[in-house]
């Protein structure tokens, strides 16, 4: 497929797919300093066809996301700052965003198609699952371990690569040195206790979950997010967000 | 479609000057796991005077500045270590040769390369994680996970690209063992309680969006990492402090869209771009 394009189309593309890892290795950073405001602001994409998905279901319009990330996260990180500053004025100096939690998402494996029209970009990643973050009790690094997936899709829009549908699929989170997950999940399943789909409390979401469940010792495989294969443009068989691939809907 | 600053041909340069950068941060990777340390010094460091004055690699302490200071840190100072590491192993197994029981691993992953609008410069940012295990006075080892993030300043020379500075920012060691009386549910501790309204305020696991099934359990204190005495004294000392998390990374990130023109010292990962928390009130 690639052979029928032109050289400036091919260099375009392979600009693109280092872009998007890049737009991608820069929303873990921004996410891991829970600098939400600027990860939407900078390097999302605005329009109505903008999603955002977890386990817990599907947020749609960069409306509802600049909601559930920004308006219903920030006051959590304000709070935590407030509380560390009780225990050490020199908080105050402190930026309160970055030093709290820092959700670090590594990133490894991933796999980037652009289309054959050059106007969007689609990965999968894997992250291979350290995790670091500070503790609510501040002052305090904790890490764990988190596995997840990831499904992203990126537009070429205004002359620049943007962020557009993303789907976060988590598999367990687990301590790096505390007993033996995969074994607790078998004695919980052997008294009935299967790992249920949702969260506790999710955020205000278009499409309800579960798009994806934890880890259990009884689950079969799920392949809730198949890699980008070579295609021609972004469409319902290709988008990790069928039927939202309007990257102008306003 | 284009760019319509750069030609194509110098939007090819800029693309694979790109994977050049990540594959030469990747090749210290295997310097350091195999201790190649001078080695890497000699061939992925710059190597003329005038850039080597200015050279720097940094720890949570400070910056180690110039080749002299750098060697006396990263290569005499882990030698010795690894020296005194072999005898204690010679202790349980006399045949122990240099190196015997020691890991060292490192992988740089999620990365982030902004190169400068001239293509003389690079800045860098991927996360380090790794593994390091020591040898104990029993013949057992101990084993840590480890991790941080690691920016580094790269620039040309002579066409090709060297490492100028590294800042090596380190954030957890943890013990690959049970921490006794360290409860919580961190790590150590007894599995977390996970039912509830999460963190007070906080986001659920991973920091998406709110709520979450009680999000993350409050983290045991580690104490003091078991890697600070390797730290040695910077030549300039200007820490990162892993108090403060993170707080220094938003003013340290490389651009993703628009770079910077050309080399500038005051955002560089050398001592002169250390971002103190101060400057910006002053």
């Amino acid at each position: 497929m690639a052979n029928k394009l032109t050289f400036e189309q091919r260099l375009h593309n392979a600009l693109g797919s280092q872009q998007c890892e890049q737009i991608k290795s820069t929303h873990s950073y921004l996410h891991g300093m829970m600098y939400s405001a600027e990860e939407w602001d900078g390097i999302w994409n605005r329009s109505k066809d903008a999603t955002w998905a977890h386990s817990f279901g599907r947020m749609v319009g960069f409306d509802q996301i600049w909601y559930d990330s920004v308006c219903q996260v920030d006051p959590g990180a304000y709070r935590q700052w407030l509380a560390a500053m009780e225990k050490d004025p020199n908080v105050a100096r402190k930026d309160p965003r970055s030093m709290g939690k820092n959700a670090c998402h590594a990133l490894s494996s991933g796999v980037v198609e652009v289309a054959e029209d050059g106007k969007s970009c689609r990965s999968t990643y894997l992250t291979p699952g350290p995790f670091v973050m500070g503790g609510e009790n501040a002052f305090v690094s904790g890490g764990r371990i988190l596995n997840e997936r990831y499904g992203s899709d990126f537009v070429y829009n205004n002359g620049r690569w943007e962020y557009f549908h993303e789907q976060v699929c988590p598999d367990g989170f687990m301590d790096y040195n505390n007993g033996n997950w995969a074994h607790e999940r078998y004695e919980q399943c052997k008294k009935g206790r299967y790992t249920q789909p949702g969260y506790h409390n999710p955020p205000p979401v278009t499409d309800p979950g579960p798009l994806h469940v934890d880890y259990d010792t009884v689950q079969l495989v799920q392949k809730t997010l198949p890699w980008p294969e070579p295609y021609e443009t972004l469409n319902d068989e290709n988008s990790f967000s069928p039927g939202r691939n309007d990257p102008n809907k306003f | 479609m284009m760019n319509q600053r750069y030609t194509n041909e110098e939007l090819v340069t800029r693309l694979w000057d790109k994977e050049i950068v990540k594959d030469l941060m990747a090749r210290r990777c295997y310097y350091k796991q195999n201790d190649w340390r001078q080695r890497e010094l000699d061939e992925l460091w710059v190597r003329k005077p005038e850039n080597q004055a200015d050279m720097s690699l940094s720890n949570n302490r400070g910056y180690f500045v110039g080749p002299d200071d750098i060697k006396a840190y990263y290569v005499d100072g882990i030698a010795e270590k690894r020296q005194s590491q072999l005898e204690l192993v010679k202790k349980t197994n006399p045949a122990a040769e240099y190196g015997n029981s020691v890991m060292n691993a490192h992988t740089y992953h999620t990365i982030m390369v902004e190169l400068s609008g001239d293509g003389l410069w690079a800045r860098y940012l991927a996360y380090d994680h790794g593994h390091q295990t020591d040898p104990q006075e029993d013949g057992t080892a101990k084993g840590y996970w480890t991790s941080g993030h690691i920016l580094a300043d790269l620039i040309k020379e002579d066409g090709v690209w060297k490492i100028l500075h590294i800042k090596q920012n380190h954030d957890l060691t943890i013990p690959a063992a049970p921490v006794p009386g360290a409860g919580g549910g961190g790590f150590g501790g007894p599995p977390p309680e996970a039912e509830g309204e999460g963190a007070p305020g906080g986001p659920p696991e991973g920091g998406e969006g709110p709520g979450g099934p009680g999000g993350p359990p409050p983290m045991p204190d580690m104490g003091p990492d078991p890697y600070e005495d390797e730290y040695g004294t910077p030549t300039v000392a200007l820490p990162y402090v892993v108090k403060w998390a993170w707080n220094d990374l938003p003013k340290q990130m490389p651009n993703t869209y628009e770079p910077h023109e050309s080399y500038d010292p005051t955002i560089s990962y050398g001592p002169a771009g250390h971002p103190d928390q101060l400057r910006s009130w002053r």
